[in-house]
Parts: C-alpha cells; structure tokens; sequence
C-alpha cells in the first residue's frame, strides 16, 4: 500500500498551482498596475493637450499679431497726409455737391448750391479733424514687440477684446486674487474657530456630533448651491438694498462673492484644522493647564501655534480651491466682460469664468487663448499645492514630538 | 485635660496666595470667547439650513404658478422653459445627469478600485511617490480645464472611431473627463478602506497558503466592501453635482435621450446656462432652476447621508 506518487502530492498544502491560476494571478497584478498608471497616462495626456493649445497660441499669435499692425499704420499713414485724408472724407460731399450743380440751371442757383455746400464743409471740418486725430491716435495700438514674451506679458497685461489677438487676462487675474484674498480673509477665522470649538470645548456633546455631519454634508453639496444661497444672502439681503444708498457699489461685486466662496471652502477649512489640532500632543495642553493656563489662554498661546503648519496647508488647499471654482460665481454674477480693475465693490471675472467663456467660443484662436490662460491657471494651483507640501515636509521635520 | 475650649477660635492666619485662587476659566472674556467660537461652529448648521430653506422656498414659488403641474414634472419628458407653451418635465435632464454619472461610474470605479488595491497590496515605495502626487495633481486641476480638455481634445479624439458622433458637444466626453476627476477620489477614499482592515485578516489569509491575488479579491475586497461602497456613492455625488466640465462637454439642450452620443443638458448645466442667460429674475421660467436646484439637492443628500452611514456601520464592525 504505497501512499506516495502523484494522487498523495495534490493534497499537500505547499503543492504548486496550476499554470492557469499562474497566469490569473500575475495577470491581475498587470491589470491593477496599469489601473495605477492609468491616472498617470491621462496626467501626461491633459498636459499634452493643454501644451499643445499653448504652442499654437505662440506659433498662430506673431502672425495675426503682424497683419493688425500692418493695418494699424496702413490707417496711420493715410491720417498724417492731412489733405489727403481732407480730400478724401469731402469727397462724398463734393460728389453730391456736383449732381446738384448739374442738375441748376441759372447761374444763381449755383451761386446758392456752392455757397450752401460750402458751409457744410466748413461745419464737417472739425469733425474730420476729431477722426483724423483718432486715426493718428492708432499708432499707440501698434504692438512691435512680437517676441513670445513680449506676446505673453500683453496677454497678461490687457482685457478683454473682439479681436482673438488683443484679448487678455488681466481683469480675470485681478479679480480672482482679490477674490482669493478676501475668501481667505473670510474662511480662516471661522474655520479655525468652529475646529477649535468642536476638539477642545465641546469633544463628545451631541452639538458636536451634529455639527461634525453638517459640515461633512457640506462638504459633498455640488457647487452651484453655494451660488444660489450666496446669491440670496448678499445679493438681494445686502448689497441691494445698498446699492441704492451709493453709486460705487454694484450688487454683484468682490465682497460677496468671496463671501461666497468662503462658505462653500469653509468645510475644507474645518476639516485641515480639525486634523492638525488633534494631532497637537496632550501632554502639552495638560503642562499648559498644569501652570495655570485658560482653556482660551491653552488655545492661543499652545495648541495654534503648533497646529498652524497643518492649518495653513489646509488654508493653501482652500485657496487653490477657490481659485478653481466658477460654478457659483457664474450663478453669483461674475460678468463674461470686464474692462476695468476690479475694486470689492464693483462686478468683477474670475480667470475660471474666463476659460469657459473663451472655450465656448467658435473659431480655433480663440481655444488658444483658452489654453493659455488656463497654463497659467494650473501652473498657479501646482505652485501653490507644491509650496504647501515643502511647507508641511519642513514643519512636519521640525516639530519632532 | 480640658475638652472644649473655652476661647473663640483664633481669626485665620493670612496664608499665601495659591494657585487655586487665581481667577477660574469662567472669566467673562473667556465666556464671550466660547460663545464667538460656537457661534463659528453653528454656522455650518446654518449654512445648510439657509441652503434648503432657500431652494426650497423658491421650489414652492414655481409650483404654486397655475401653468406647472407637480406629476408632469416628475414623470414628463419634455423640458422647454423658453418656449409659448412652456412644458416643465424633469426627465430630459435628469437621462442627461444620468448618462455622464453612468460613464463617470464605468471609469472610475473599476480603474479606482484597481488602483486602491494595487497601491495597498502590491506597489512597491517607488511606484506609489509616482502614483500618489499623480492622483493628487488630476483632483487639483480646476473643473473648467477639463472641460476645455473634453472639447479640444477627447472630442476629437472620440470623434476618430465612434460613428455618429455630435460635435462638439456629447456625453460620452463629458462623463469621461467627470471619470477622471473622480478617479482620484475613488482611489483615495478605497484605499483608506482596504488599509483599514486589520493585519490580522491579511496574515491568516496568507497562513493558509493564499497568494496576493486571493488575498486581495477574496479576503481584503470583502473585507473594506462598505468602505469602498461608501467611495462608489461619494464619487457619484461628486459626479452629479458636475457643473462648469459638464457644461463645456455637453451643451445645454434638453434631450430625452440616453444615446451618449448626443449633447444634453444635465440639471447643473442647465442652472448655469438660466444664469447666463437674459431669462427675466422672478418669472417662472427663472424659477424652474430652483425646482431642478432642490432635485439636485435632495439627490446628492441623500448620497453624502447614505455614505456616511455605511462608513459610520463599517467603522463600529471593527470596533
């Protein structure tokens, strides 16, 4: 009775698999790895289409660049000849002039037709001047400078146009620091209050619990809402009403719009400083406490100043979101074109607002102009992000507890 | 030996000051301090209240309007706010919402799992520095960059091998592009869950002579099911309240179709293009994106609520 060979050896736990369940296995680790690089490949590919808009911009820009300052002068030189240009604007007058003389008989009637278009020449003069001047006047549009550089800092450095070449993102970029600013301004302080309320006064109430859902539930509210109920809120509650009061402030301006956005990133906020209050030891509020220390006194002086690296990442996150946000601030009121600088209470565009309105629009110069500006936007975020991930490496290597 | 005294007690001596004599945390400052700080904290509540309150209130100002009837506009499939005969039937925008939520769903979900599994299970260090910061990058990049990623570059790219594609605008770029930008948050939120299950899970399964791929699928996966579910439901609320992608991807023409090849207008899309329009404030065609608004609130409400249930009931299990 022989217990070994080939049917014994298929019950030992250390048997080896079958070269089917092999391949199963080893095709499953090549599946979740390219599932991993996936992200990874679509990352390359954004950036690729995004690059891609941008080296149009700079090839297709130069040209279109070129033919209006060609035309510029062309318009330029036929002003500087004033007789020219004289003549040329009366000529319509004088064809006129003409057809009526050849139409009067007596020599009076003549008398009468040149003496009355003559006082109409003299009354056209000064407004054939004014457009000449304003023709000479184009000579300042002229643009030399059409190196990538000089291109880019026109780019960054004028507003909005109709025509694809002039357009620019400064209205977009000024409005959408000054918003970030005052949404910051705004967000931090009740954000860190609420988190400093929820872990060190009020741990386990049911107060917290229910607070902690809301601002979970917040959290996960699509955009737009935020729009709507900012809208309600500052737009008709507040800055209506004031509108009427003074004439610089419009109701749909910086203020409440940040506002807005500060509401809507104010989850972010609670959460980023949640984290870092809880991560502050409790041997330290304890020794704070053991010398005497109010609860507010512990707060101020020992458990912010050692969270404030986790909260200013968790600000620097907010900032970047809001920076990307366009949904409420299309709902809000963010005008498609703005000409001047904002101040925080006048209608203002955010540099989102001005991707999707450049996209929209037909023609292939246009998406250029789209790509370009948001180069800029993405470069600004993954700046940002990156600082803030040194800045937690270098606090998170210096605070050794 | 006298047992009483006969003399008063002696007046106490003046003693120290000690530390227990201090003014105690009950300062009025400190008091106007916790006060300001709970009011910080109620704000949240509040916040959410004036969210619902708001769309709600004016949800009931466009119903109470004679031309809009509450059944038709839950069942009927025809939405044309502009139009003579103004017809308000949610169904063409909720297929639209559906249709890029399913395509968003059909990406990211396997891909993400995938993705939470291998970084967990199998990756190496190097691989996860390479995939990590690439994760976090693709949910840093603002919604409106994707969708003038969808138009300029998926369009034409799909436009390549799918027949009968509508240009520029279709759904099936749009739920692409929604796919990729919750990617990150599937994989995130997946991950957490499958690192959240004990070792002692993972060294059984291998004591008994399981390899990775066992492990993974039939011991882990199972194991952080509701963790994961909880992702899939997050991810696709995050998908339905897709604004400014959807928008640029889609169009803004209310279709009851569920072809993807088509553009059509989603709910959210559809409350941006009333806000950019010249549509009168107050009138009733204004005020049907406040009934859309409310459809679109209590939906992703009740995804976030849901969620975080089955991640309250997940965490007690391994309690």
């Amino acid at each position: 009775m022989s217990h070994s060979g080939p049917s014994a050896r298929r019950h030992l736990l250390h048997a080896r698999p079958s070269r089917g369940r092999l391949l199963l296995a080893r095709g499953f680790q090549l599946l979740a790895l390219s599932a991993t690089f996936f992200g990874l490949f679509m990352l390359v590919i954004f950036f690729v289409g995004i690059g891609r808009g941008v080296v149009s911009w700079f090839r297709v820009m130069p040209e279109l660049v070129e033919k209006e300052d060609a035309s510029l002068r062309a318009r330029v030189e036929h002003a500087r000849n004033r007789d020219a240009f004289v003549a040329e604007e009366l000529a319509e007058l004088q064809k006129e002039r003409d057809r009526e003389l050849a139409k009067a008989i007596a020599p009076q009637e003549k008398e009468d037709i040149l003496k009355a278009y003559e006082r109409l020449e003299a009354r056209e003069l000064p407004r054939i001047e004014q457009r000449r001047q304003q023709e000479l006047a184009q000579e300042k549009w002229i643009r030399t400078d059409t190196s990538p550089w000089g291109l880019f800092k026109h780019f960054l450095s004028s507003g909005p146009s109709p025509k694809v070449e002039e357009a620019g993102i400064r209205p977009a970029l000024m409005g959408s620091i000054m918003l970030g600013l005052i949404t910051i301004l705004a967000a931090v302080p009740l954000g860190v209050g609420a988190a400093v309320y929820l872990e060190e006064y009020r741990q386990n109430s049911g107060l917290a619990r229910v607070i902690q859902v809301n601002i979970n539930n917040l959290a996960g509210v699509p955009s737009i809402m935020f729009g709507i109920l900012g809208t309600f809120v500052f737009v008709e509650l507040i800055f209506k009403p004031l509108e009427q009061v003074s004439d610089g402030i419009k109701a749909r301006n910086v203020l409440g719009g940040g506002l807005t956005l500060a509401l809507l990133t104010l989850p972010v906020i609670i959460v980023a400083s949640q984290e870092a209050i809880r991560a502050v030891p409790v041997s330290l509020r304890h020794a704070a406490i053991a010398l005497g220390a109010t609860r507010w006194q512990t707060v101020w002086r020992v458990v912010l100043p050692s969270s404030l690296p986790g909260i200013l990442t968790g600000t620097i996150l907010a900032l970047s979101r809001a920076l990307g946000e366009a949904a409420p601030l299309v709902f809000f009121g963010a005008l498609l074109y703005v000409d001047e600088d904002p101040t925080p209470f006048s209608r203002f565009t955010v540099l989102p607002m001005q991707i999707f309105n450049w996209s929209q629009r037909p023609g292939e110069e246009w998406k250029y102009n789209a790509a370009l500006a948001s180069a800029v936007l993405v470069v600004t975020l993954l700046a940002l992000n990156g600082a803030a991930i040194i800045f937690r490496q270098r606090a998170q290597r210096k605070m050794k507890w | 030996m006298s047992t009483t005294s006969s003399q008063p007690p002696a007046a106490p001596q003046p003693r120290k000051r000690l530390l227990a004599d201090r003014p105690t945390g009950r300062s009025p400052v400190e008091a106007a301090i916790e006060f300001f700080l709970m009011c910080c904290g109620l704000l949240s509540i509040v916040i959410t209240a004036a969210i619902a309150l708001v769309v709600f209130y004016e949800t009931f100002q466009f119903f109470s309007d004679p031309d809009v009837s509450v059944s038709y506009f839950f069942t009927g499939t025809e939405w044309t706010p502009g139009f003579d005969n103004p017809r308000y039937g949610i169904l063409p925008l909720l297929a639209g919402t559906v249709l890029i939520a399913a395509i968003a769903a059909a990406i990211a979900m396997p891909i993400g799992l995938l993705t939470a599994i291998y970084l967990s299970e199998y990756a190496s260090p190097r691989v996860r520095g390479a995939a990590k910061p690439a994760l976090e990058i693709l949910a840093g990049i603002p919604t409106v960059v994707y969708g003038y990623f969808a138009l300029t570059t998926i369009t034409p790219f799909l436009a390549g091998f799918v027949p009968g594609l509508n240009q520029p605008t279709n759904q099936l770029a749009g739920g692409i592009v929604v796919g990729i930008m919750i990617l990150p948050m599937v994989a995130s939120l997946s991950e957490d869950a499958i690192r959240a299950v004990p070792r002692s899970l993972r060294e059984a399964s291998y004591a008994l002579g399981a390899d990775q791929f066992d492990t993974s699928v039939r011991v882990i996966v199972p194991a952080a099911l509701s963790g994961i579910l909880a992702s899939f439901v997050l991810a696709m609320s995050r998908a339905v309240g897709e604004t400014m992608a959807v928008s640029l991807a889609c169009g803004s023409r209310p279709q009851f179709t569920l072809d993807p090849r088509e553009g059509l207008a989603t709910m959210t899309s559809f409350i941006v293009g009333i806000a950019l329009g010249d549509v009168q404030y107050g009138s009733t065609d204004f005020n049907s994106l406040f009934a859309v608004a409310a459809v679109l609130f209590v939906m992703t409400l009740a995804m976030n609520v849901f969620s975080q249930w089955v991640l309250g009931r997940y965490r007690q299990v391994y309690q």
